[in-house]
């Protein structure tokens, strides 16, 4: 969920400019300087993918890039970080996480 | 740490080696501990690409031992009862030049001799066997059919998780200061962790053979190079069914024009689909873990030129260890004249195909005084070394064939 | 394209600010690399650029005094770049580092490096945590501040320390319920007594604290002292959490069990130092459990065992933005020194000036180290079909085997059952291991090691490697469409 409240430690803020990418296939809105797992969890996706072999869910931990457990396939590339990517304008992204490349 | 520090024997390097005449040695009743300067398996046994390799024997010598120790590897996994990811592979060098099989003439007719298949194949065959080759500029490869690859890890492993609940004691992180050695007799070996008191020592040490040797005043002849590789993400796309490698080199200055990395490509994929690639050789007496600014580059470049659809693949790990070759090419084995019971088990070409059969060798020689399952007097410590035909060898000097199988 | 510089420095967070601006206000000439589009690191995370932001708070007016202080320095800055390695360069002397990023060289030359890599989370496993739902204190203080997104609506926190306080603080603001924190330490008052000299003068950090617990007391979040989450639950995503009380020893108390129904844990027990550049140098390191665990050892001028590299902040051993910003300068005087540009008396005149500072938060950092460590009676909570190694899915009982067949070492259960032998290099697990191992065989920490790290630090494409010029794009670090 986006946070639109304005308080003490979380001043105000205008997003960028609205992008269009594709997560699975399906069109979603999203905003210019957003991470790709910004733009994952404003879609109340949080499997990003599933480790090959164990078939586990995996998706955002870390958060900086630290951990390996975000990855998704961006424009046919696997295994790409959503946490270090930032979504561009018809990105196409798809959570099929750590997968056979 | 046990207060108790006598054994019977110490054998120091927890390598492919040591680790097999420590298991054996236990398994013989003789108490025994083993040490390292590092974690099991810290030099070139854990540095490598698991090959059993009978292609490469030095060919005067030591192919009643390779062949015999090869054999053990049937049955391996069942004596320890433990995977050791062995499987039978087969490995291909490719040739360029006709120049470059003249180079192999010879090893091809003393091994096929020997039953260890190894033969010259043409560019229409190597397609057959390793579909992922670009056979266009190739003169042929030779193709050893008969090998194996294993998990070293594992295997190192396998002995001692026998030979451990039988009382070996193991001592990882535990480096070697000095011996204790009474009129002409060994009596202890002295350690940043204590003293191990033993009358029998193995050196099962590798490159750094040469170091122990000169706290002792010996100045055994073993050479000593650094290789590096490197292991990349599971690659699920390609599929390398053998060990590949090329004649063609590259080279590049590390430091200067005498120190460089002169690379060939070997390339194999394992069974959970990682590609191990290597093979860079730095010439030089360093014994240092750190790889230099160069072999990561001209691995990559050799990997790239030959097999361009592994550019996007990530690599994981570069690494480099030291290794070692002798200048007849045979390996240090048997008992040290002037210090009763000091051991060599050292400079194995390969070492992975000698290590059930070092074992055996090992404890044979400590327990009986002799060793009679193969002959290992042509390995002995005081041979005076005759120069090699071919060398077996990273090149240092701008002359000779490369017979690098 | 420049290619020889005397220093570089590696990471742009406050201590790496610190040592690029003193060192290049010295006369050096200085590189400074991040991996991150924005300068600042984690402590000063930015919003992005496209997100405008009128933030009038002390924390972002301490962070533009900085960027202002470089930006009018003559430092390079390689922006989403990437130090994958270091080795020993072509003339003695030198160093060589290796480069991914867009527009950059592959691969630089400098006479001396600043480490200014900062720290991650540390990890404690226990049954669920791998499940979709639970981060970590610092990736929820990244999400809230810099990408402005909440991780999740019903939220449980569970770890040690000032972070976990305000990342609480900023998911209450943000609009997230959030239904308790779970402290694991107890008797803080008690036993920071001792402490209180190391508190006076700290009057920003606590004023900083206490916000955050006002924050807690005005939407009655309950904040259970001598608590912890002991497992999680949930099919594809986290749904409910177990916690317990903790007894003297930090073990659970079974009959304290209480379930939670929530969709997002947020588990912070504190940073570990990012050493992985250090240690693939084969640096030499002291064990410092209060400062995160294996440290570079470094001398007075923040040098390590390798000479004219110098690790400084965080990554050098748990301190915090002011401790890494003295210790910045401190090296960059150093840097400055040792290539000439400064003469011996004002390198010693700039750190004495430094050395009150650096007494001062040290034994805040003590402080903090010794009240908020993480129990090791925690590292229990796992079971043996617990993953430990995420990457290669390595459960602890797998990891227990190894153990018992006689591994000795990191290395050694590595070896044996590949936990830390992917993506993240055993980043996460590694020091998990080594607890697990230490407390299974009875030796210490110190004694059972770290993982040996080798370059690449991160995962990189061969292409990149081999320096080939018809590269792939590079997609992340906001490198896309390059």
């Amino acid at each position: 969920m986006r946070i639109t409240k304005i308080t003490t430690n979380l001043p105000a803020l205008r997003r960028g400019k609205t992008i269009e990418v594709i997560v699975d296939g399906r069109r979603v809105e999203a905003f210019e300087g957003e991470l790709v797992s910004t733009v994952l969890q404003a879609e109340n996706i949080c499997i990003f993918g599933r480790k090959h072999t164990t078939g586990r869910p995996s998706g955002i931990y870390c958060g900086m890039g630290v951990c390996y457990e975000c990855l998704v396939t961006i424009d046919g590339t696997p295994n790409i970080r959503a946490c270090q990517t930032f979504a561009a304008d018809q990105m196409v992204i798809e959570t099929t996480g750590n997968v056979k490349p | 740490m046990s207060s108790d520090n006598n054994y019977d024997v110490v054998v120091i390097g927890a390598g492919v080696i040591g680790c097999s005449i420590a298991y054996h040695l236990t398994a013989a009743g003789l108490k025994t501990a083993l040490l390292d300067r590092g974690q099991v398996g810290a030099g070139a046994s854990g540095a490598n690409f698991g090959m059993v390799q009978s292609n490469d024997a030095e060919l005067k010598y030591s192919i009643p031992m390779v062949k015999l120790s090869y054999s053990r590897y049937d049955h391996l996994e069942e004596e320890l009862g433990m995977q050791v990811g062995f499987r039978r592979i087969g490995s291909l060098r490719l040739l360029s030049t006709e120049e470059q099989w003249k180079g192999s003439e010879e090893r091809a007719k003393i091994l096929s001799a020997n039953g260890i298949p190894y033969e010259f194949v043409t560019p229409d065959r190597i397609k057959e066997i390793e579909p992922m080759v670009d056979v266009r500029n190739l003169f042929g490869a030779t193709y050893a059919s008969y090998q194996g690859q294993l998990n070293p890890f594992l295997l190192m492993w396998a002995y001692l998780r026998r030979a451990i609940p039988m009382g070996l004691s193991l001592h990882t992180y535990t480096e070697v200061t000095g011996f204790g050695i009474d009129s002409g007799r060994m009596r202890s070996v002295r350690t940043n962790r204590g003293n191990f008191n033993a009358g029998v020592v193995v050196l099962a040490t590798a490159a750094w053979t040469k170091a122990l040797g000169k706290m002792i005043g010996y100045d055994w002849n073993i050479h000593t190079f650094r290789a590096s590789a490197m292991v990349t993400e599971p690659v699920y796309d390609l599929k390398l069914n053998t060990i590949l490698t090329t004649a063609d080199h590259i080279e590049m200055e590390v430091t200067g024009k005498e120190d460089t990395e002169l690379t060939v490509l070997a390339l194999s994929q394992t069974p959970d689909n990682h590609f191990l690639i290597a093979q860079a050789d730095r010439p030089g007496k360093s014994l240092s873990s750190l790889i230099s600014h160069a072999a990561p580059k001209t691995i990559a470049m050799m990997a790239g030129r030959y097999i361009p659809a592994l550019r996007p693949a990530r690599l994981l790990r570069t690494w480099t260890a030291p290794t070692t070759y002798t200048d007849d090419g045979c390996p240090l084995i048997g008992p040290v004249k002037g210090i009763d019971g000091l051991i060599l088990a050292a400079s194995y070409r390969s070492a992975i195909v000698h290590s059930p059969l070092s074992g055996e060798v090992m404890t044979q020689l400590i327990t009986t005084g002799k060793c009679e399952i193969v002959d290992i007097r042509p390995f002995s410590p005081e041979r005076q070394m005759q120069q090699a035909e071919t060398i077996y060898a990273v090149k240092s000097t701008s002359t000779e064939t490369d017979d690098k199988a | 394209m420049k290619d020889n510089v005397e220093l570089v420095v590696v990471g742009a967070g406050p201590a790496g600010l610190e040592a690029a601006i003193t060192a290049s206000q010295a006369g050096m000439d200085v590189v400074l690399i991040d991996t991150s589009p924005k300068l600042g690191g984690q402590y000063f995370k930015q919003v992005p650029e496209s997100f405008q932001s009128d933030d009038r708070t002390g924390n972002q007016a301490k962070a533009n005094k900085l960027f202002q202080r470089l930006r009018s320095s003559t430092v390079k800055v390689f922006h989403n770049t990437l130090v994958w390695g270091i080795f020993e360069g072509s003339t003695p002397g030198t160093w060589c580092l290796t480069l991914y990023g867009p527009g950059v060289p592959e691969r630089i030359n400098a006479r001396a490096v600043i480490l200014a890599t900062g720290a991650f989370d540390r990890s404690i496993p226990f049954p669920g945590w791998d499940l979709p739902g639970v981060i970590t204190a610092g990736a929820a203080l990244t999400m809230i501040k810099s990408q402005r997104i909440l991780p999740g609506k019903r939220v449980i926190l569970s770890g040690t320390g000032p972070l976990l306080l305000e990342a609480a603080a900023l998911l209450i603001e943000g609009g997230a319920e959030v239904v308790g924190v779970c402290e694991s330490a107890a008797n803080l008052i008690w036993r920071g007594i001792p402490y209180l000299p190391a508190v006076w003068g700290q009057w920003g950090r606590l004023r900083e604290g206490l916000g955050y617990i006002k924050t807690l007391a005005g939407a009655r979040v309950p904040y259970r002292l001598g608590s912890a989450v002991t497992s999680a639950r949930g099919e594809d995503r986290v749904n409910e959490v177990t916690m317990a009380k903790l007894d003297r020893n930090k073990k659970p108390i079974p009959q304290s069990e209480v379930r939670q129904a929530v969709d997002t844990v947020v588990i912070g027990y504190n940073l570990t130092p990012s050493t992985e550049l250090c240690r693939q140098l084969e640096c030499e390191l002291e064990f410092d459990g209060g400062r995160g665990g294996f440290i570079p050892r470094r001398n007075e001028r923040m040098e390590t065992s390798c000479p004219g590299i110098y690790a400084v902040g965080d990554c050098a051993g748990i301190g915090g933005a002011e401790m890494a910003r003295i210790e910045g300068r401190i090296a960059g005087y150093a840097a400055a020194g040792k290539l000439g540009h400064m003469p011996e008396q004002s390198v010693l005149r700039g750190i004495s000036r430094e050395e009150p500072g650096l007494r001062h938060e040290q034994r805040f950092a003590e402080l903090l180290g010794d009240l908020f460590s993480p129990p090791a009676a925690l590292y229990t909570l796992a079971g043996p079909d617990t993953i430990i190694c995420r990457c290669e899915q390595v459960t602890l009982g797998q990891i227990r085997e190894a153990i018992s067949y006689g591994a000795q070492s990191v290395s050694d259960v590595k070896n044996m059952v590949r936990s830390g032998m992917g993506n993240c290099q055993g980043r996460t697990c590694g020091s998990i291991v080594a607890h697990i191992l230490a407390v299974q065989t009875g030796r210490s920490l110190e004694d059972v090691r770290y993982l040996n790290i080798r370059p690449p630090v991160h995962p990189v494409p061969i292409n990149v490697v081999e320096e080939h010029q018809q590269g792939l794009r590079n997609l992340e670090q906001g490198m896309a469409r390059e």
